[in-house]
């Protein structure tokens, strides 16, 4: 239902998500998410080009994690958003909430330039 | 009213394209942008596009495109409005700070719009008319698409949303009802409502009991920490719950203080008919943004889908519990069952140690009932447990012995104490016994009362064993002793054998001190016999020193001839009873030394005087002996009963009579060896002393000896045999004591030899070298000083080994016939001697025949 792949490039946490984040399958990235925001400086960058369909419980996941993350200078992004899940983010008035690339590697950079 | 212009000024293709590019268009702003860039590239003037507000009463709106008008909104007169129908443009005087100069925008009868400009735009406005009005006819019929357009996104979005809102709802719902978890349930409830309403920070409680409610869930970053318990007052009412609270500062009533204590947004009561059964708060939006009711109502809906899943959840675990319980129900009884499994078959090793003890063992209660004996108990009673078991103490056990032996120690142990004793106890089955008894306090689990445990040991065999080792040892002793002082006192013995002997000899056939001297010499023969007897007894070997037929009555009709003569007078003896004859194996020394034992004793406990009366009986096979002693046999036995009228025994001394040097007699009177030897010999011929003493009323011993075939018994007075004579033969005899060697040369003399008596050996081996030939025989003493007489033989056989050498001891310990033969001596003899043994063995020594020595 959701595969979680984590990855770790120049300290950033790089979760690739696949399948669908709905009541179901967030409580498990919802911990992988707990986890990472125990980290001194949390970096995450989450690669959803190949996730098909986020619910509002996925949204309550990043929303969730995210004050923690931000407490301590971290932050949580995308990359790779289709167009449906990015319009789940628009309906709930998210979209410009978290920070938004293209691709990975934009998403990387962008933690590396201090963005 | 003017009608709107119907000849539209040609403007070519930068007007069709104009409106093309404003009907693709979705955004206000590029609307108008595209808009007014074209008035102004076409007119020169600077244009504000204000779009009519529904319901189309005056107020017009104006967007914030690059160049902005310097209002937002617009309010036109109600009243005013009717003058813009004509399509023409106005001034206007409706902001206070400057008049404008307005072009109505139309569609149909409705102004759906309206461009303004700056008054001072005005003329230019009106000069342009014709290019306003073809515009604005082009324009609002563009303008109500574009409404038509937003309009219809609009609717879209809406639609949207509440598909995602229905679909949200559905996964809940669904998400939720497969969950039997409420950690579960709460987490995934609190996901999906925080992602609706984007809240950073929920939780979740559910009741507990009471007013009492726990925290299940909670996710996001709260502002404050969350209590895992909160108590929530009774009040509102049950009826009176909202679907939500939202935080309200103005609000003091108890949840509005409580969501702000709690740092918290919102709340939403999860219901159960009338009752609370839960509560969901949420913290403050990530945009901050105040929530629609809508919104809120949805997160009511959503969250109240969560009170089944619950429901069942609770179930589950309460299934769950029950089944644990009887899980752990059913392990104790397992467990249960296999302790007492283990406790059975403990309690069957146990049993079936007891039961195969050899001891009794017996529990017995403070009612003196016994409640368990093993079949050995059962056993030495002639029963079976079964029969035993319920019947008082008392009642198997004889009544004096129960209160002389066993009350005290088992009323002192059922009071707590273990108490140790011996005794000896008459059993119905085993007869008399010595029995070593541990007596235990014992407190079972069921019993309240103490109970004692008697365990019985028969130690007969072992105090028999015991007996006898003391006594061996005594009798080491005693045979030490013996042996120190037998030699001088056979030699003693030897001298007035010999001397009577003698005078016997010299004396006529018919002389009346004839027969005292043939007395004195069979006295003379017992006490040497009971030297003897001293010497092998303590060597342990007496037992079958000879045994041989005898009658019991004949000797003790001996011995009692000799007593009578030696007590004093006012004893008298009386044979009560005489059955003969009484063929016994035995020693006529020994079995004589025993009677005058027990009569002498007899004598002494009656020092007043009085009667020892004596019974000899026969006793058949049918005896029942074996309950007094377990010795006895079921074989016939002599009986010889000893009693007397004295003064008894007193019960303390019983059990010590047969030890060696017991005494009660005062210093000198006794030695303590009486009844000791007795009891000794009477075991080593198979027989038994029994004693029944009542102090002050007298004693019985008796005797009981097996009865043998009744064949040749060795009559009294045996003949003397027929003196073997001497024939002027030569012997040389060395004896240190002077009586004997004198006793000895006259004998050997008498006999028709020629005798050099020598009383130094030294002195004799020098005689016997001057000349060896000279001597027939040697007769030497075997104890001397400075030389012995196997030295003395020695250095005479070394001269002539034929020589026949005789040997004489009053001490025979260190000489075993082997030793002697080695060395060449041919006799040996054994002090003290008879006239006719020594004539015997010198004959025979000189016949070469060899010679059997005396024992």
């Amino acid at each position: 239902m959701l595969d979680i792949r984590r990855q770790n490039i120049n300290q950033v946490e790089i979760l690739h998500l696949q399948g669908v984040l709905n009541a179901e399958t967030s409580p498990l990235l919802e911990e992988v998410l707990q986890q990472i925001s125990q980290m001194p400086l949390p970096m995450v960058l989450l690669c959803v080009e190949d996730l098909e369909y986020i619910s509002s419980a996925g949204m309550g996941c990043f929303i969730g994690a995210i004050g923690s993350i931000r407490k301590k200078g971290g932050d949580l992004r995308f990359a790779g958003m289709q167009p449906r899940v990015k319009r789940i983010f628009t309906l709930l008035d998210m979209e410009d909430f978290f920070p938004q690339f293209d691709s990975m590697e934009k998403g990387l950079a962008s933690f590396s330039e201090g963005q | 009213m003017k009608q709107p212009p119907t000849d539209i000024r040609p403007m070519g293709n930068a007007l069709i394209e104009l409106i093309a590019e404003l009907g693709q268009t979705a955004s206000p702003e590029t609307f108008q942008q595209l808009l007014t860039d074209f008035i102004r590239e076409h007119t020169g003037l600077e244009t504000w596009l204000g779009i009519h507000e529904y319901p189309h009463e005056g107020r017009f709106v104006f967007s914030c495109h690059p160049s902005p008008a310097p209002f937002e909104t617009l309010n036109i007169d109600p009243d005013q409005l009717p003058s813009l129908f004509s399509g023409q443009s106005l001034l206007m005087d409706q902001k206070s700070d400057h008049a404008l100069a307005v072009m109505p925008v139309l569609f149909g009868k409705k102004i759906i719009a309206l461009l303004a400009s700056p008054s001072a735009s005005h003329e230019k406005m009106c000069r342009e008319e014709p290019f306003f009005q073809q515009l604005s006819a082009l324009t609002g019929l563009v303008i109500h698409h574009f409404f038509i357009r937003q309009d219809l996104e609009k609717r879209k979005n809406e639609m949207e949303l509440k598909v995602f809102e229905l679909a949200l709802l559905e996964e809940v719902g669904t998400s939720l009802s497969q969950e039997l978890d409420t950690v579960t349930i709460g987490r995934k409830l609190l996901l999906c409502v925080t992602g609706y309403l984007t809240a950073t920070s929920a939780c979740f409680y559910i009741h507990k009991g009471k007013s009492v409610f726990s925290r299940v869930a909670h996710t996001g970053t709260p502002l404050k920490s969350l209590p895992m318990e909160i108590a929530l007052p009774e009040e509102p009412a049950a009826d009176t719950w909202p679907r939500f609270i939202e935080k309200d500062p103005y609000q003091r009533s108890f949840f509005y203080l409580f969501l702000d204590n709690m740092g918290m947004e919102l709340l939403f009561p999860l219901m159960n008919g009338k009752k609370m059964t839960g509560f969901v708060m949420l913290g403050q939006s990530a945009k901050n943004r105040p929530h629609s009711k809508t919104e809120l109502s949805l997160t009511a809906a959503m969250i109240s889908q969560a009170l089944s899943p619950l429901r069942n959840a609770a179930l589950y675990t309460d299934l769950k519990k029950n089944n644990e319980a009887l899980g752990k129900s059913l392990e104790c009884l397992k467990q249960e069952m296999e302790e007492k499994q283990q406790t059975q078959e403990k309690l069957l090793e146990y049993q079936g140690v007891v039961a195969a003890s050899q001891d009794p063992v017996a529990l017995i209660d403070h009612n003196l009932k016994l409640i368990m004996v093993n079949r050995a108990c059962a056993h030495a009673f002639g029963t079976l447990p079964e029969k035993l078991i319920g019947k008082t103490i008392t009642s198997v056990t004889d009544t004096e012995l129960f209160h002389k032996k066993l009350k005290e120690p088992l009323m002192r142990c059922l009071a707590g104490e273990t108490v140790r004793f011996r005794f000896s106890w008459s059993f119905p089955e085993w007869g008399l016994r010595h029995v070593d008894v541990a007596v235990y306090p014992y407190q079972g689990p069921f019993q309240k009362k103490s109970a004692a445990i008697f365990i019985l040991r028969d130690i007969t065999q072992m105090q028999e064993m015991e007996n006898r080792l003391l006594q061996s040892q005594k009798m080491e002793a005693i045979g030490t002793l013996a042996g120190g002082i037998a030699h001088d006192f056979n030699n003693i013995l030897a001298g007035i054998m010999g001397y009577t002997e003698l005078s016997m000899a010299r004396l006529e056939r018919d002389h009346t001190a004839r027969d005292f001297m043939e007395k004195a010499v069979a006295a003379c023969k017992r006490a040497s016999d009971l030297v003897k007897q001293i010497l092998s007894f303590s060597r342990g070997d007496s037992a079958h020193i000879n045994m041989r037929p005898l009658c019991l009555t004949e000797i003790t009709e001996d011995a009692l001839k000799l007593l009578r003569a030696s007590l004093p007078a006012p004893i008298e003896i009386t044979l009560s009873r005489k059955e003969a004859p009484l063929p016994v194996l035995g020693n006529a020394t020994q079995l004589h030394q025993v009677i005058m034992n027990l009569c002498t004793n007899a004598a002494h406990a009656m020092p007043n005087g009085g009667t020892i009366t004596i019974g000899l009986q026969h006793i058949g096979t049918d005896h029942q002996l074996a309950s007094l002693n377990p010795a006895f046999k079921k074989t016939a036995y002599a009986e010889l009963m000893v009693k007397d009228h004295g003064s008894g025994i007193p019960e303390a001394c019983i059990s010590r009579i047969f030890e060696p040097f017991f005494t009660t007699k005062a210093q000198g009177k006794g030695t303590g060896m009486g009844l000791s030897i007795s009891h000794g010999i009477i075991g080593n011929h198979g027989g038994l002393i029994l004693v029944d003493s009542q102090p002050g009323k007298g004693s019985t011993f008796r005797v009981f000896l097996p009865l043998a075939e009744e064949a040749a018994t060795t009559p009294r007075n045996e003949p003397a045999p027929a003196m073997p004579r001497g024939n002027r033969e030569r012997i040389l005899l060395v004896e240190d004591e002077p009586d004997l060697l004198q006793l000895c040369a006259e004998i050997l003399s008498g006999l028709g030899y020629e005798v050099r008596a020598v009383s130094r050996p030294e002195h004799a081996l020098k005689i016997f070298k001057q000349n060896p030939e000279n001597y027939d025989l040697i007769i030497s003493d075997q104890m001397m000083p400075r030389m012995t007489g196997v030295n003395l033989a020695q250095h005479m056989l070394a001269l002539r080994p034929e020589l026949p050498f005789l040997l004489c001891s009053g001490f025979s310990e260190a000489l075993s016939p082997d030793i002697l033969e080695t060395m060449g001596i041919r006799s040996f003899l054994m002090k003290p001697f008879t006239r006719s043994q020594l004539a015997t063995a010198v004959r025979h020594l000189l016949d070469e025949c060899p010679f059997q020595a005396n024992p």
